[in-house]
């Protein structure tokens, strides 16, 4: 018997789109557990959203959703029908353990995906609902997005230059981190539900994720009684007695993160052959003087090569890294090397790259397989959990409630 | 009830923010985590010692350093020098007693003070060993050093985001720290339940490099297929328009709005009194939009400049539009609605007293486990772990204490 993934067993619903939901969904999967993904006829909407990628079927189209639903079944319910909502109510009845849900409070209860509903019947039940606001507070209405929840998460404001507007980093960071808490929370429920048979509701918001993400800034706001603001590249740290550097710079060919060595600052003068960065205001006053370091940084850095710098810093054990593009990253002989993608063929797509095992288990697999074409796996599922037969299952899809 | 971790014991090595933010998590799901420091720990410049309130020294500035305290609740303390012999067979009788040992040292650090995977396994055949190292145990980069802001560069977020004149920017703070963080304390919980059914611990490898470029998946799955993302679009969106941040009244305010639909666009229109840009048939498609977005940034420009940021956020929201103002560090304490998620709940700290914490971002709402204990005082539990539960002997742990081994204070220097 092949070795089965640590969350092996587990059974999971997913009726959440987009992506806080189906990351959490995703890593589940990843983990070992079965996941079946309930879309609406016309699919999650992320199947709509870029980056497209050229594909057999329109609903094949985007990367994101590729990346968002590897290892993952799925089946097709129009759940606001009375009918498909019957199917589901099945589905849980008989088969899932837990159910990921993006519901807002109102639409959940409306359709009986609440853990209150659902206990009677499933007290073990796990409902993780994972939204941009969550199911309580003022804002739990808010019409959500994400850079909305970045701004009140309070991770928008530290993120760009300070004399410039606050920056939206790139693509869902809100979510895709508000989908590893879910995650988290999904894993700890479990382990209390088979060791109790007690289940739980665990309601998960974006915007918290966002104000995890800004992490000391808040503490720092209350003890210190000052603001932090952005702060670029540069580590967030009001004290000029700070370290320094710790920032992004160019060379002759592309960019560095360039960080000196905390233990030995003076291996920095080394690396660049500037005797200019062991000035002694410098040395005692790092973050202080953190432009005037640049400026020597950048006259040798402009000389060199970002390879050749990298290299050289890292020989010094100075922790300089690459700037790396997208398109680097998937070349990159490091990731390439240790297996941290996996080339997977899909019938609408063809052969990609995907990230694959954030957690290298030495005992147990991760699971990255492609992302279910909308649909595939409706037929298997209801006569496979809810026993029908193929003409019965043929009458619900005639329907279109299937 | 019990909490979901209850009965289960973690020996967290953790420094900075990956690995403490793991253990902290753990605690909170209710572990009993044990810190293991090193007696010079927590801080490593005298600047980083000060008393957080007036700025005077106080005196015991090294429990008083904020940036610990928050990524360390929900454990205990124990302070022991693993390089000396006893130290290391203290820790060893520790890990006999333990689930699961949490460390985010540099990759070769473990075998150099004699406690690797294969030592610890000998002594508990059935340990959780989880490591976070920046790139891994194979590969090319296996021996290179770096912090998490290093990682964000190298996983293409810092490629990715920026304004559209500027070169790369990291998002705020530490991201990819923190992804590896919450990443470690799945890892743990998933290594957990293979335990509990088939009795077999592991050794898990949570790099953060791995779990940097899932977070920018969808860009690296569109690159093996020949399509390139144009990287550093400002906060604007590809498939919404108009989507981003204005400025407001007074000194450093602004405001995030996303139109996120169609019919979003026309009720924004109506909100902010533009109906001649609603009765602009082009607009109302978002690809319409997405062509003039210079034209339409600058209507809300005008619109919100005489505008406070939370008023712009009510009235844009109370028609159905996407609007949040972006908040300070401090507002993430006032915010109403962060309030009552209970998202920095206060706890009574013994030397910072009432001190916000950042809670996770779920909620049991049957069984809730909300953040109560304040992170512990440099070795607070010595004697707790070294007594009670490894059975030592007084005179055997006043001998420890002599060695310096285990001290109650930090040692100069390190």
């Amino acid at each position: 018997m092949s070795v089965m993934g640590p969350l092996d067993g587990i059974r999971v619903l997913e009726l959440a789109q987009g992506v806080s939901g189906p990351f959490c969904g995703k890593l589940m999967a990843g983990l070992g557990a079965s996941v079946v993904k309930v879309e609406p006829p016309d699919g999650d909407f992320a199947r709509w959203l870029p980056p497209r990628v050229p594909a057999s079927s329109p609903s094949e189209g985007s990367a994101l959703f590729h990346h968002l639903n590897t290892s993952k079944k799925s089946i097709t319910l129009d759940i606001l029908r009375p009918e498909g909502r019957a199917l589901l109510a099945g589905l849980i009845d008989r088969w899932a353990d837990m159910v990921i849900t993006s519901f807002s409070p109102s639409e959940a209860e409306e359709l009986g995906l609440t853990f209150q509903q659902l206990s009677t019947s499933s007290p073990a039940i796990v409902v993780v609902s994972v939204t941009d606001f969550g199911d309580t507070g003022p804002y739990a209405g808010y019409v959500g997005s994400e850079l909305a929840a970045l701004a009140l998460g309070g991770y928008l404001y530290l993120t760009g230059e300070s004399d410039r507007e606050p920056l939206k980093p790139w693509g869902y960071q809100a979510q895709y981190h508000a989908g590893l808490h879910a995650s988290n929370g999904a894993v700890a429920a479990i382990l209390r539900a088979e060791a109790t048979g007690a289940g739980d509701q665990v309601d998960v918001s974006t915007v918290e994720a966002a104000s995890f993400l800004a992490s000391a800034a808040p503490g720092w706001a209350f003890f210190y009684k000052e603001e932090p603001s952005r702060v670029g590249n540069r580590l967030a740290n009001l004290d000029p007695k700070q370290f320094y550097p710790s920032t992004m710079r160019p060379c002759r060919d592309g960019w560095v993160h360039a960080h000196g060595n905390i233990r030995e600052p003076s291996l920095m003068e080394l690396l660049m052959e500037s005797p200019e960065l062991s000035r002694p205001e410098l040395v005692a006053e790092p973050k202080g003087h953190a432009d005037e370091i640049d400026a020597i940084m950048d006259r040798w850095l402009a000389k060199h090569d970002r390879a050749e710098v990298v290299e050289l810093a890292q020989t010094l054990r100075i922790p300089f890294t690459e700037v790396f593009t997208h398109d680097e990253v998937i070349d990159d002989p490091h990731l390439n090397g240790r297996g941290s993608f996996r080339s997977i063929e899909h019938p609408a797509i063809g052969v990609a790259k995907y990230p694959h095992a954030p957690i290298k288990f030495s005992k147990t697999p991760w699971s990255t397989d492609a992302a279910p074409l909308l649909g595939e796996h409706t037929d298997e599922v209801l006569s496979g959990i809810l026993g029908l037969a193929a003409p019965e299952v043929g009458e619900i899809r005639s329907r279109g409630v299937a | 009830m019990d909490k979901p971790l209850h009965g289960v014991r973690v020996i967290e090595l953790g420094l900075a923010v990956a690995g403490p933010l793991a253990g902290q998590v753990l605690g909170d799901m209710g572990a009993d985590v044990i810190k293991v420091e090193a007696p010079f720990a927590r801080g490593r410049k005298p600047s980083e010692y000060v008393h957080p309130q007036s700025g005077e020294p106080a005196e015991d500035p090294w429990n008083r350093v904020p940036k610990f305290n928050e990524l360390n609740r929900s454990k205990r303390s124990l302070i022991l020098d693993l390089a000396k012999p006893d130290g290391r067979e203290a820790i060893l009788k520790l890990v006999e007693r333990a689930d699961v040992v949490l460390e985010n040292y540099s990759s070769r650090v473990l075998g150099n003070l004699g406690i690797d995977y294969d030592v610890l396994s000998t002594r508990n055949p059935a340990i959780i060993l989880v490591s976070m190292p920046g790139f891994g145990r194979t590969g090319p980069y296996a021996s290179r050093v770096s912090y998490g802001p290093g990682i964000d560069a190298m996983s293409g977020l810092a490629h990715l985001s920026g304004y559209r004149d500027s070169g790369p920017i990291k998002p705020g703070n530490h991201y990819c720290d923190q992804n590896a963080g919450m990443m470690a304390a799945l890892a743990t919980m998933a290594a957990l339940r293979h335990r509990r059914r088939t009795g077999q611990g592991q050794q898990v490898e949570v790099a953060m490099l791995d779990g940097g470029i899932q977070s920018v998946g969808e860009t690296l799955v569109a690159a093996s297929l020949g399509v390139h993302v144009s990287p550093r679009q400002g906060s604007r969106s590809d498939w919404m328009a108009p989507h981003g941040v204005f400025r407001c009244t007074g000194d450093d305010r602004w405001v995030a709005i996303a139109v996120t639909d169609d019919a979003a666009w026309l009720r924004l229109c109506e909100a902010i009194g533009r109906a001649d840009l609603a009765a602009e048939e082009s607009l109302h498609s978002v690809d319409g939009r997405l062509a003039c977005q210079d034209r339409l940034e600058g209507a809300l420009t005008e619109w919100c400049a005489t505008r406070d940021n939370y008023e712009v956020q009510h009235l844009l929201q109370a028609c159905g539009v996407s609007a949040g103002a972006v908040i300070t560090p401090s507002e993430i304490l006032t915010d109403p609605h962060l309030v009552a998620r209970g998202s920095h709940p206060f706890v009574q700290h013994p030397s910072t007293g009432p001190s916000p914490v950042p809670a996770v971002a779920w909620h049991f709402q049957e069984h809730p486990v909300p953040p109560e204990i304040p992170a512990p005082k440099f070795g607070a539990d010595n004697d707790a772990v070294l007594h009670d539960l490894l059975g030592l002997s007084t005179d055997e742990i006043a001998r420890l204490r002599a060695q310096e081994i285990v001290m109650d204070s930090p040692k100069k220097g390190g």
